[in-house]
């Protein structure tokens, strides 16, 4: 099931009214209507895929209970190694298996030995790098005791398959969202209104904006050979908003989905185009992620201390580990390797916490040093998105070519003016509202009264905002989430 | 949360006002007036016109003449053959249709390129033969007109229309004879693959064709073919590619007009390689007159 979909629109006011009016008195019971809803929401895909849930469910469930007994640090490490095993297994198995296969038939070959390749026919299951890394976080916590383990089944249960954050995130720690199923959840009007708004900027961001640009984006990516290199400039910048209004418009709409359900999500983007350097940028991008990373990879390999090999080391690995849990593909990897490569100066320099504010606090413009900077980082990261974006490394690199000739400043082919009109809006309300954590959130500033003076207005906006969407959306449903192949 | 259910309500109230404003007022409008040239008055022609993106191109021009143009850009058969059925219900027997018969019209990129999902909305009942998919479009076309705001993806209608009407005109006295030479070839060779790209005739465009002439012999309606004129250049380039839509018709006994090969259209009379421009309609227009005459 997908969230812009007829049949998520029935699902989800159903869920609420049984939540919220027949389980409303029982914790219990609210909680496993979240486990059923979850499993019938993920199930709608590919119910077969629910065993690997289920599976990698209990085993974190048992060893979360064993480790809490287990004083023996050999053992306590054996459970920890079992669980990092099964779920990366499962992991390795479904996204890896194939690529890391063909990979060493490759480099064999290429030393002149002969092997019939065994790649095997296999179907990635839906969101299982997510719940994956959200499962593994629960285990390491309560391995390195910053976490009780819970004893309580369908609590976990329902944190692992929460179904709004399920399949493409944010991937919650166990530490900020397991707690909130232990404790009985009140109605907040403030929040789940809050949500609701969020959930309606999270679909324009999709449909309108990811979905549309991925038209233009597909078409220039799938046929570089013919376009000059404006075009290809503006293919890799369609790109960049496709996956940034696909991917925050999902993340949007997974936490203002939880809201309604009482829950608080951390913000997973924090308008990450307007960064005004890579390192800020990755730490306004998939933020769960790059946390995650941070907090069980570069840390326990020493993070930012010890000489400067080290750091350079450490930085190397965690971006070419990020991506290659994006996929199971070069081009992932080289994009991780170009990252790092963005990141190392800033970090070698001690620059790399230079910009942890928002850009023009204050200001309506930023000056233009920011703006510099700030294009500087689109720029290069719409660079590193073609790695991204391309079928291979050769690929990339070619259209990299083809981009950077004289043809670079030729009138592009692909000029769609509509579309360039609804991302100009975009971005002046992604610009307006930097300080909060989405586009429709309102200023916490405002006082209620200040609030219901401007009822009529904003109820105005998100009328024009749901014609947006229903006038200039692209509804064609092939189109899923991109990062539900991650 | 009563606070939550009374402004969700109101929100919602809000919509199904805006909606019911969509159905009373714009839907009608986009469906059936303005998204054809002429109006709804289909009783007082006795001349209806069925084409694509050709047909399309003599816009409004065709209400001088008492012609009723019903054509639209990417229209197939399958689309036509629904406006015939809509047509068949409000029309005179005895009245003439002019179906388009030019080299391309059985092309499969036809298949690909049209307008079925909207002309569903013509019909109250589908033959499906070719797509898995058009008994659930054939529902939400239907849905469409009482709750426009529930089917996304008919959105784009009401877009597209307000789009054509905005450049409705604006195109129509661009002359291909003042394109330059390199840029005119480069068109040309672009249309043509896109036209003739694939060798093998439509398999559905035949099956609705014979349904058009099937219904025209039951209803009793005039049908003729029409060959719309292409400039010289591009005539010359698919002269040997007709994809025989034409002799579908000679077999079944019923005329083509051809204007390709009996008239002479200069190129400063196309907007582009083989499309009509405002005085290029004018010109087809009162040769049609005469010949229908």
């Amino acid at each position: 099931m997908i969230f812009n979909s007829l049949e998520f629109g029935i699902f989800l006011p159903l869920v609420f009214i049984l939540y919220w009016f027949l389980f409303k008195n029982k914790l219990s019971a609210q909680n496993f209507l979240i486990v059923a809803a979850s499993y019938v929401f993920y199930g709608w895909w590919d119910w077969r895929f629910l065993s690997l849930i289920i599976f990698s469910t209990l085993i974190d469930y048992f060893i979360g209970i064993s480790l809490e007994k287990e004083e023996r640090l050999s053992y306590r490490k054996l459970l920890l190694w079992s669980s990092i095993f099964v779920n990366l297994g499962f992991l390795g198995f479904f996204k890896y298996y194939n690529f890391f296969v063909d990979s060493f038939v490759d480099a064999f070959s290429f030393f002149g030995y002969k092997f019939g390749s065994s790649s095997l026919n296999i179907l990635l299951p839906v969101g299982i790098s997510f719940y994956t890394f959200q499962t593994l976080s629960y285990t390491i916590d309560v391995y390195k005791k910053n976490l009780k383990p819970t004893k309580d089944f369908f609590s976990f249960v329902a944190f692992v398959s929460f179904f709004p954050q399920l399949v493409a995130g944010p991937i919650e720690r166990a530490t900020n969202l397991l707690p909130q199923f232990h404790k009985k959840r009140i109605f907040n009007y403030k929040s789940a209104s809050d949500g609701m708004r969020q959930i309606l900027w999270g679909l324009f961001k999709k449909i309108v904006i990811a979905d549309n640009c991925a038209i233009f984006a597909n078409q220039i990516f799938d046929n570089y050979q013919d376009y000059s290199g404006s075009t290809l400039l503006l293919g890799s910048v369609f790109f960049a908003l496709q996956i940034y209004g696909d991917f925050s418009g999902y993340s949007d709409i997974a936490i203002g989905t939880s809201r309604l359900f009482g829950f608080n999500l951390k913000q997973n983007f924090a308008f990450p185009y307007f960064s005004r350097d890579i390192a800020e940028f990755w730490r306004r991008w998939h933020i769960s992620l790059s946390t995650w990373f941070r907090d069980y990879l570069y840390i326990p390999l020493g993070g930012s201390k010890g000489g400067v090999w080290s750091k350079i080391k450490n930085t190397f690995i965690i971006f070419i580990v990020s991506g290659l849990w994006h996929g199971a593909n070069w081009t992932f990897i080289f994009w991780g390797f170009l990252n790092a490569c963005y990141f190392l100066p800033l970090m070698i320099l001690n620059k790399n916490r230079r910009y942890t504010d928002t850009i023009a606090e204050g200001r309506l413009l930023p000056s233009f040093k920011e703006f510099i900077g700030m294009s500087f980082t689109f720029f290069i990261t719409c660079v590193a998105w073609i790695f991204f974006r391309a079928e291979s490394i050769s690929i990339a690199f070619d259209y990299l070519k083809r981009t950077f000739n004289d043809s670079l400043f030729s009138i592009p082919s692909v000029f769609p003016k509509v579309l360039f009109m609804i991302i100009g809006f975009f971005i002046i309300v992604e610009w307006l509202q930097r300080n909060e954590q989405h586009g429709l959130e309102i200023s916490k500033n405002l006082t209620e009264d200040e609030k219901d003076k401007f009822l009529f207005l904003r109820w105005s906006f998100y009328v024009i905002l749901i014609l947006m969407i229903y006038f200039l959306g692209n509804f064609d449903t092939d189109i899923e989430f991109i990062y539900f192949q991650f | 949360m009563r606070k939550f259910i009374k402004k969700t309500i109101l929100f919602l109230l809000l919509l199904v006002i805006i909606n019911l404003t969509f159905h009373c007022f714009l839907t009608k409008e986009v469906v059936f007036n303005k998204y054809i040239y002429n109006g709804q008055n289909l009783e007082k022609y006795n001349v209806f016109i069925l084409s694509d993106s050709h047909g399309e191109a003599l816009k409004n021009l065709t209400n001088q003449f008492n012609i009723f143009n019903f054509s639209y850009v990417g229209d197939n058969y399958q689309d036509m053959y629904y406006k015939l059925l809509y047509l068949s219900s409000h029309i005179d027997s005895n009245d003439v249709i002019l179906i388009t018969v030019n080299h391309h019209t059985l092309s499969k990129y036809r298949d690909v390129s049209n307008n079925t999902i909207r002309n569903l909305m013509y019909v109250n009942n589908i033959e499906n033969v070719f797509d898995d998919d058009l008994n659930t479009e054939f529902h939400k076309s239907k849905l469409f007109k009482k709750v426009p705001l529930l089917v996304g993806n008919y959105g784009s209608f009401y877009f597209d229309y307000i789009k054509n009407h905005l450049k409705d005109g604006f195109f129509d006295d661009l002359s291909f004879a003042n394109v330059p030479a390199i840029k005119q070839k480069k068109q040309i060779e672009s249309r043509f693959n896109q036209q003739f790209g694939n060798d093998d005739n439509s398999e559905k465009g035949l099956f609705f064709l014979n349904k058009i002439i099937e219904i025209s012999k039951k209803y009793k309606f005039q049908l003729k073919g029409i060959k719309y004129p292409v400039s010289n250049l591009y005539y010359n380039k698919i002269k040997d590619f007709d994809m025989n839509a034409e002799m579908v018709l000679t077999l079944n006994n019923i005329e083509t007009i051809d204007f390709q090969k009996k008239y002479f259209f200069s190129d400063d009379m196309f907007k582009d390689q083989d499309h009509l421009n405002k005085k290029g309609a004018q010109v087809l227009l009162e040769k049609l007159k005469v010949i229908l005459n």
